[in-house]
């Protein structure tokens, strides 16, 4: 990937030897190291590079010495000291930076170096830098690339921090973004990542460096990403990067210059905008191994990592039936899920409860947590003079072994017990009151027999069909109330429409008086014209005594009563009148009969039609 | 048309009459009550495993009561089967959930199981003062005082307006006691479950092999979010993971004699 300059030359500075005079203090620091670090790697002969020699584990530490480097001028710019806490241990890291200007185009190496703390002597590894010609970075302008793609200005790269990961490890996904000749803004999103098997944290942009790539400079953008591997298998990447160019606008040329001459005032005023450009990494594969059964401990649960447990038990001196607690706290580097509580082999010595996890912390960005479990044990005789070790094991990717880590055992003085069962303690302290001592704990005792054996249910929460039906019918009811009330306001607010309702039930008792006084003709048609003047008085919503035979022939006439029974209806009326008032002859049983019939199909008809 | 109603009247009577609930298949309610007894004395001869027994054939035969499910609850603890103990404390429960003893056998055996249980809102704990039963009861009383008041409403609202007022009252009751009634109907949804069989590897996907996503002590009350084949998917908190179903009984509904 990377081509040398037929011109170029490599100049070594192998064996320079810094000596700094480091006081090593406190044995609580991590052991002594130091790392060196040169950005941008590739720089231009009129640009200049940032050297950063950081050394850890060293209290107090001077600024090496470093002011000659051939081919570069080299000058102090300042300092920086970090602190951090893992697992217990505290490490410092003093980080100084240097200036470099390169005063000769080429491939060099800073390093490797020897720094000398204290009676410690640290190997620092080398460093290589590519500083390019003028000439060089004038041939490399966009302007000057014809027949380009698009793809050779923009594209991304993915790795692993590993290449053999285990199932549960956690490893870092690294992204680098290669842009030359365009402007790209800084919203990144990334797409098409594995969805199952991996969990991959969010990337997090790292650092911009610059590198040459077939000829090229890019500015480099580097992004990172914990990942955790959560089954053993083959995983594929093709991340697909979506981001955003900068271009300017479209739009017709201006007679004037820039506003200002500043390009800045362009972006103000929005003479610049995005276009998305989807960038396909190339892809990779990683593969996730299943965790060996070769040396798997009894008591490996699935960490995997590197961690450390610490334990406390308290009290160590009690009575017989008393607990203790154990608390186990498991912390480290690595999947914190994984992390199980350890094993802690009782027998029957001990009553134990359940451990119970009371604490969980991690910290996504350093990859560190811990989890903190709590055990009440309880020994049963006073014979127990330990409590066994708390074991926990762990499988540790770095060297690809198990590990177990043993805490214990803790020497234990079990006394007999004073108390014998449940009894009232006078309080000692005061006198004049008293107070009552928990002396164990127990579930409550039994409940007697139920009032009623009815089974409680057991199925369903909702409406059974007994209820539905219990409290649908009074609904129903209370339907047909509302519908009887309505209808009794609504004739009690129209006489007419009263009227003529009731009208059919007038007219029916006096028909049924006619059947009865069959062999009373007068009584007859007496209830006969009762009958008719009562049923129309009603339905015309007229007094009684406004009904007169034509009025209620006229009326059924109008109605369309067939002339047949009209001729017929107006002989009973008459035969009626003339019985009534005369005292005429009468038809007989048969005839009145008939008589009653037709009065009565009239008035069904008039029920009907007359409105 | 009179008769016509009284005789569909009459043929909807033993349906309506007709109970809801589970057969005491095999047991007489006599032979109940002293096969009851006689489990209480086996349990104070700490005989538990038969006092278990025996209050277990009970609950399977139909004879479903607080009573029965607490002792049973109490049998199986002392006999050192404290995920049994915590499944039946949690169905008594959903029958009398103000029971101060259910309570306190029910915290005392997820202490000393080390079980789980998950957070509940305010809203859960009004809601679950009173058992459905309860809301049940108390929704058909302000049904029928609202059936009543209505129908006096109806007729006498001109000469009694104040009857519109108790028709409000109790219309509010009815939705109140509907609402109690609906909350748990609505729990049920995601029914409750207790992880029996020892401490439980809930995993990333219904598979034997699956990734171990957390572990869940026995006796853990749990919520069922799913369920696939032989493995349910359930939640504690924010977590959430499959298990064997062999390992989560459903606390409720459930079918005496099943489980």
């Amino acid at each position: 990937m990377k081509t040398k300059q037929n011109n170029s030359h490599r100049m070594s500075v192998e064996g320079v030897v810094m000596t700094a005079m480091l006081l090593i203090t406190g044995a609580a620091f991590a052991q002594p190291q130091a790392t060196l670090d040169v950005q941008p790697r590739v720089i231009r002969l009129n640009e200049q590079a940032t050297l950063m020699l950081s050394l850890s584990g060293v209290p107090n530490p001077q600024p090496p010495n470093i002011d000659q480097l051939p081919n570069f001028q080299v000058q102090y710019v300042g300092q920086e000291q970090r602190f951090s806490m893992v697992n217990g241990r505290t490490s410092q890291t003093m980080t100084y930076r240097y200036r470099l200007v390169p005063q000769t185009s080429g491939e060099f190496t800073i390093g490797p170096f020897q720094l000398q703390a204290g009676g410690t002597t640290m190997d620092v590894q080398p460093v290589d830098i590519e500083v390019l010609s003028v000439s060089q970075q004038t041939t490399t302008r966009p302007a000057d690339d014809k027949g380009q793609t698009i793809d050779e200005l923009v594209f991304a790269r993915i790795s692993a921090s590993k290449e053999t990961i285990y199932n549960q490890e956690q490893f870092y996904l690294f992204i680098d973004l290669y842009v030359r000749g365009v402007n790209i803004d800084r919203r990144i999103s990334l797409n098409n990542m594995p969805t199952t098997g991996l969990s991959v944290d969010t990337f997090q942009e790292m650092s911009a460096t610059r590198e040459q790539v077939n000829g090229n400079v890019y500015d480099v953008r580097h992004f990172r990403a914990r990942a955790t591997a959560l089954t053993a298998g083959s995983f594929t990447f093709k991340p697909q990067l979506q981001v955003q160019i900068i271009v300017p606008r479209d739009q017709p040329q201006r007679q004037r210059d820039n506003f200002f001459g500043f390009e800045m005032f362009d972006q103000m005023f929005n003479r610049y905008e995005t276009h998305p450009l989807s960038i396909e990494a190339e892809p990779m594969t990683i593969a996730v191994s299943a965790l060996p059964d070769d040396g798997k401990p009894d008591s490996f649960s699935g960490a995997v990592g590197r961690f450390n447990l610490n334990v406390e038990a308290s009290p160590l001196e009690l009575k017989a039936g008393e607990p203790i607690t154990i608390t186990m706290d498991i912390a480290g580097e690595g999947s914190i899920d994984s992390v199980a509580k350890p094993s802690l082999a009782l027998g029957d010595d001990f009553k134990s409860y359940e451990a119970k996890m009371i604490e969980r912390n991690y910290d996504a960005s350093r990859g560190v947590g811990h989890k903190v479990f709590e055990q009440v044990i309880i020994p049963r005789s006073t014979n127990i003079v330990e409590i066994p070790p708390v074991v926990f094991s762990y499988f540790n990717p770095e060297k690809e072994q198990y590990v177990s880590v043993s805490r214990g055992p803790y020497p234990l003085t079990v006394t007999a017990s004073e108390s014998q069962g449940l009894k009232l303690v006078q309080a000692e302290q005061d006198a004049g009151s008293s107070t009552i001592r928990q002396l164990g704990v127990d579930i409550v005792y039994l409940k007697s027999a139920p009032d009623a054996w009815s089974p409680a249910p057991t199925g369903a929460i909702r409406p059974g069909p007994r209820w539905l039906a219990i409290h649908t019918s009074p609904l129903l009811a209370l339907l047909a109330l509302v519908v009887w009330v309505r209808r009794r306001e609504k004739l009690a607010g129209n006489t007419a429409l009263a009227r003529r309702i009731q009208a059919p039930r007038r007219a029916r008792p006096a028909l049924k008086a006619a059947r009865d006084h069959i062999d009373d003709p007068a009584q007859v048609y007496a209830n006969l014209w009762r009958a008719l003047s009562a049923f129309m008085a009603d339905r015309l919503n007229m007094d009684d005594g406004e009904i007169t035979p034509s009025l209620i022939l006229t009326t059924l006439k109008d109605a369309g009563l067939p002339d047949d029974q009209r001729h017929a209806l107006e002989n009973l009326l008459a035969t009626g009148e003339r019985i009534r008032f005369g005292g005429g002859g009468s038809p007989d049983t048969a005839g009145r009969l008939q008589d009653i019939d037709l009065t009565t199909q009239v008035l069904q008809f008039a029920e009907r039609k007359v409105r | 048309m009179r008769i016509r109603m009284l005789i569909m009247l009459a043929c909807l009577a033993p349906w309506v009459a007709r109970t809801e609930t589970t057969d005491n298949a095999g047991l007489t309610q006599a032979e109940a009550e002293q096969q009851f007894f006689a489990a209480g004395a086996a349990y104070k001869d700490k005989e538990y495993a038969r006092a278990a027994a025996d209050y277990k054939s009970l609950l399977d035969a139909g004879f479903v009561s607080v009573e029965t499910l607490f002792n049973y609850g109490n049998a199986c603890f002392k006999q050192g089967d404290v995920d049994d103990a915590v499944l039946a404390y949690r169905r008594a429960w959903y029958l009398a959930p103000r029971d101060p003893d259910l309570a306190a056998n029910l915290r005392f055996a997820l202490q000393t199981s080390g079980g789980i249980e998950p957070e509940r809102s305010t809203l859960f704990r009004i809601f679950t003062e009173f058992s459905w039963l309860e809301w049940r009861a108390a929704t058909s009383v302000a049904l029928w005082i609202l059936f009543i008041t209505a129908g006096l409403w109806l007729v006498f609202r001109r000469v009694h307006a104040w009857l519109g007022n108790v028709m409000m009252i109790a219309m509010v009751l009815v939705l109140l006691t509907a609402s109690g009634w609906g909350y748990w109907a609505l729990l049920l949804r995601s029914p409750e479950g207790v992880m029996t069989g020892g401490e439980v590897t809930a995993r990333f996907a219904p598979m034997a092999d699956a990734t171990p996503a957390f572990s869940l002590p026995a006796g853990s009350i749990i919520t069922i979010l799913e369920e696939n084949k032989d493995w349910y998917r359930v939640g504690t908190g924010d977590d959430t993971g499959w298990v064997p179903k062999t390992n989560c009984k459903q606390v409720y509904p459930w079918k005496p004699g099943a489980s």
